[in-house]
């Protein structure tokens, strides 16, 4: 598995469902590159992702297509989830 | 649209770290106002003397032709300072005495600013390669204020960038659109002897404001009286010798940020313009509410 951040975790949530969690430093990626990872759930591998270090920047989390959890961590611009 | 950053120092112990500050704040506007770029800077307060700032696009302009007639006609000793295609002169003459000197005589030089701390560069192109010509990144000074212009209503010019300076030690940099600014200039340039340089609606806002500052309000005063005089839509930055303040319209659809720590004060656009500040993270960050006036410093 590629590992792009630089956290990877699974932790078991209510219900004993397993989430697949994986963290995202935008100062490591392009915006472009964080929204086809999140596009493609990193490989159907993750299904919740967190995303740190956003600097305001425009379009994060855009044209998702699954049903998946992202949590930003810090400020957004414009457009973020959109096209979802 | 246009992108508009300012950035206040609270703590003199990061004055030589000023230019470094705003370096990536103006660089992240690019994408709002990629025609022009240019900025304000308030540094080395002269006190006796006045700065005029100059600016000629002619690659190699001799200065010294300008210098020769300075001496010529007022017999007084003069600093220059060269970056780029701007010039600096520190001289004993006033700001009304020194405008029309040059407005008379250098009918191809713009004046850019005069004051006894304020000097304004600006060019045509994106925020990058304004930086780069002036060595942006090692200034010290108290606070700027910069613009990235995506020109709306006036021509792609170095005269037409801002920020726009017209009384002394003031300047103004305007995310927007005024209705009323021909009205305006006409009756400033008429009835008070403000001096125009463009047909740009912000340098008539600028005019405003000093016009009211000459009249003896302070700054926060000026601005008040803006949101009843002036029409149209705007987020406004504004410096002073000693201050800085920013106002939005009544409507206020041009965004705006400001950031605030207890060293410092930023205003951007957008807050990816703010995201490399030190200690941002810890920063009070919000949204300036419409119509309403917020300053720092002393602002007369």
């Amino acid at each position: 598995m590629q590992m792009f951040g630089n956290q990877a975790q699974e932790k078991f949530i209510a219900g004993g469902i397993m989430d697949k969690i994986k963290e995202i430093d935008l100062n490591n990626f392009e915006v472009k590159e964080l929204n086809k990872i999140l596009q493609k759930r990193d490989g159907n591998n993750f299904n919740h992702f967190n995303i740190i270090n956003p600097m305001g920047a425009h379009a994060i989390a855009t044209g998702l297509d699954a049903d998946i959890e992202v949590k930003i961590d810090g400020h957004v611009g414009y457009y973020c989830a959109g096209m979802n | 649209m246009c992108g508009i950053v300012g950035i206040y120092l609270k703590n003199k112990e990061l004055y030589s770290k000023l230019g470094s500050f705003f370096s990536p704040m103006l660089r992240e506007m690019g994408d709002r106002g990629p025609d022009s770029s240019g900025f304000a800077i308030y540094r080395n307060n002269l006190r006796e003397k006045f700065k005029v700032t100059l600016h000629n696009s002619t690659k190699n302009f001799d200065w010294s032709e300008i210098e020769k007639s300075i001496l010529n006609n007022f017999r007084l000793n003069i600093k220059v300072s060269r970056v780029s295609s701007h010039a600096t002169f520190e001289i004993s003459l006033k700001p009304s005495e020194l405008r029309n000197f040059f407005n008379a005589n250098f009918k191809d030089i713009n004046i850019t600013s005069i004051g006894h701390s304020l000097e304004i560069f600006k060019e045509v192109g994106m925020p990058d390669d304004v930086l780069n010509q002036f060595n942006v990144k090692d200034m010290s000074g108290s606070h700027m204020i910069g613009h990235t212009r995506m020109a709306t209503e006036s021509a792609v010019t170095t005269q037409g960038a801002h920020p726009f300076n017209t009384g002394e030690d003031l300047c103004l940099v305007h995310n927007g659109s005024l209705s009323n600014h021909n009205e305006y200039r006409k009756w400033l340039a008429k009835e008070k002897g403000i001096v125009f340089q463009t047909e740009n609606d912000s340098e008539v806002a600028a005019g405003y404001l000093s016009y009211k500052m000459e009249e003896g309000h302070s700054l926060e005063k000026a601005l008040e009286d803006a949101l009843d005089d002036l029409d149209g839509f705007y987020t406004f930055a504004v410096g002073t010798k000693n201050g800085f303040a920013v106002l939005r319209d009544r409507i206020a659809c041009k965004p705006a940020v400001i950031a605030e720590t207890e060293d410092w004060v930023g205003m951007a656009s957008e807050f990816r313009a703010l995201s490399r500040l030190p200690n941002i993270s810890n920063a009070d960050v919000w949204e300036p509410s419409p119509g309403k006036i917020y300053s720092w410093g002393d602002n007369g």
